[in-house]
């Protein structure tokens, strides 16, 4: 079964290291939240604003989830130390989404995904089925790598903080555009879907594309 | 719309496989365990799979149980489903820890997507999705199945929901305060917390009912929109959560019978559910909780208790809740199996970042 998305809004950040300026303080104005915000979180809320969701159904996709603090706890493990009770609550990989409803007070219905490679992918599938009943679905994935100890694992070389997001609706327009996942250097493979949907889209704002099921 | 029906169903847990831990869930038996050697200088009582197999052993046990129960040939035909709170992390941190380095860890087997991963490399699924929502993981692989199949996308959806005890969790649970030394007493005075264990729970949902099939009637999900781990204490989220999933089954609330409950022991979740639950049905519809039986298996619990709840429907057995003499609410609590006329029944899952599912089964009236 296939549905006709249509891209309504976009946004990109990414840097091979640390996003610089996500723009938190404006954004979240509760100090107390913002101290306790993941780097996904600051990337997300960001990628939010600049789409203007505020609330509705999120679908969030993150292959690795929120490494800074899983390793944080692993490290305090490893070194008989005390557990960051603030790491561990940040260390669910739907973090993101759900500090970006507590931000917003949306209570709408939110969903992570993660699935390695297919991640994006797969988000705009579950996107697509919720579109079924909702009239606008955010969707956003993002990668948050930067922490001690990457080096040794980062063997694709692949840019540490990278995030993409769309506002989509069901559309009866045709389909403009047919994504290729190509491989695209420094872009994790988990979000390579959506870069490719998004730069085919970068200056199209009309862009509908098929999604099956 | 096509109906969602659960034609097979099977359990891996720190009490056995399908048939032990039904035994003991409506048996009032309990595999946790108290350990004074995890963490240091704290006693927790948490569960663990007895030693004979590896979690690989019992994900494909537990699998393969479901190919035995179906009329599937194999699994080219249907979508796999996982929810999982922390994928790969237990193998993760046996390699850290020996290593002291990450340099031998492959980053693909410590998501949450190497479950799916390791399923379709030997059953070869039609396509693969993981979800991963904290403890709300494989009841929302529920409630999508249910979508997919009423939608028409697929014929077959098999979700699994699969979780493995692991350091992070039993550290990180002890770390916000909230591990108990004891056996959990959900919704009991006095009550000291929850155990962290692990699990399997595997259900095949299809389009076209057996003669045993039970159905996933109606489904919701809801966010707090309140704080990252502790639920919003007015119940606004879990209301709404089992409000849409009413709705979803067009029910009424008077038309459940039974309510296998969250009820992980922790003050915040028992008391906030309870508040819901009596806002919603009153105090007459019969509530129980599995925790104390299997402990609170994260991701898996979704799946896991959507067996417990099917086989309550299968039997027409109200599963007990081991312990319910020091009640904290007027909540109309199950203290021992018995037979009862059940038509539906309702389960809750409640995650960190206050996300919220509630499902609905119902008995299959095709049969």
């Amino acid at each position: 079964m296939k549905i006709n998305v249509e891209i309504t809004k976009k946004a990109f950040v990414h840097n091979k290291l640390k996003i610089e300026d996500l723009n938190e303080k404006e954004l979240v104005q509760k100090m107390l939240i913002r101290r306790r915000l993941s780097r996904s979180s600051r990337i997300l809320i960001n990628l939010a604003h600049k789409c203007d969701f505020t609330a509705g159904v999120m679908v969030y996709g993150s292959a690795y989830g929120e490494l800074i603090d899983t390793v944080n706890i692993l490290e305090a493990i490893k070194n008989n130390d005390m557990v960051s009770p603030s790491a561990f609550q940040n260390s669910v990989y739907n973090t993101a989404a759900s500090y970006h409803s507590i931000v917003h007070g949306n209570t709408s219905e939110i969903l992570t995904l993660s699935c390695g490679d297919e991640t994006s992918y797969n988000v705009m599938q579950q996107a697509a089925l919720s579109l079924l009943k909702e009239d606008e679905v955010f969707v956003c994935v993002v990668e948050a790598m930067n922490f001690d100890g990457v080096d040794s694992l980062n063997k694709c070389a692949n840019e540490l903080e990278y995030g993409i997001s769309f506002v989509l609706k069901q559309s009866e327009k045709e389909v403009n555009v047919i994504v290729q996942n190509k491989i695209q250097k420094g872009v994790p493979s988990s979000l390579s879907w959506m870069k490719n949907l998004y730069d085919l889209c970068e200056n199209n704002d009309g862009c509908v594309v098929e999604v099956e099921l | 719309m096509r109906k969602a029906y659960i034609n097979a169903t099977s359990i891996r847990s720190i009490c056995g496989n399908t048939k032990q831990t039904l035994d003991a869930v409506f048996n009032k038996k309990s595999s946790l365990t108290i350990l004074s050697d995890v963490v240091p200088d704290k006693t927790i009582c948490i569960g663990k799979f007895p030693d004979e197999s590896s979690f690989e052993e019992l994900l494909f046990d537990s699998v393969d149980e479901i190919l035995n129960e179906s009329n599937l040939q194999d699994y080219s035909n249907t979508l796999l489903l996982v929810g999982s709170s922390v994928g790969g992390m237990a193998t993760t941190e046996k390699i850290l820890f020996r290593d002291d380095s990450y340099k031998n860890i492959n980053v693909d087997s410590h998501t949450i997507n190497v479950i799916a991963y390791t399923l379709n490399k030997k059953y070869n699924f039609l396509a693969t999705r993981s979800f991963s929502t904290a403890c709300t993981s494989s009841a929302n692989a529920l409630k999508v199945a249910k979508e997919l199949i009423n939608v028409g996308a697929y014929d077959n959806v098999l979700v699994v929901g699969a979780d493995e005890t692991c350091s992070t969790t039993i550290f990180g649970f002890s770390a916000l305060g909230i591990l108990s030394d004891e056996v959990c007493r959900p919704f009991q005075n006095g009550r000291k917390g929850m155990n962290v264990s692990e699990g399997i729970g595997t259900l095949l949902l299809q389009n076209s009912s057996q003669d045993d099939s039970v159905e996933l009637v109606g489904v919701g999900a809801s966010s707090d929109a309140y704080h990252i781990a502790n639920p919003d204490p007015t119940a606004t989220g879990a209301k709404t959560s089992i409000g849409k999933a009413l709705a979803n089954a067009s029910l009424n609330p008077q038309d459940i019978d039974y309510i296998n409950a969250h009820g992980t022991g922790t003050m915040a979740n028992d008391t906030t559910e309870a508040k819901a639950i009596l806002n919603i049905f009153g105090d007459q519809v019969h509530v129980s909780s599995s925790k104390s039986n299997i402990g609170h298996t994260l991701g898996a619990a979704g799946a896991i208790e959507a067996v417990i709840c099917v086989q309550s429907l299968k039997k027409q057995l109200l599963p007990p809740q081991i312990y319910c003499a020091d009640n904290e609410n007027s909540l109309n609590y199950v203290d021992i199996a018995k037979n009862a006329k059940i038509g539906y029944v309702l389960s809750n899952s409640f995650a960190f970042g206050g996300n919220n599912t509630s499902l609905i089964f119902g008995a299959c009236l095709e049969n």
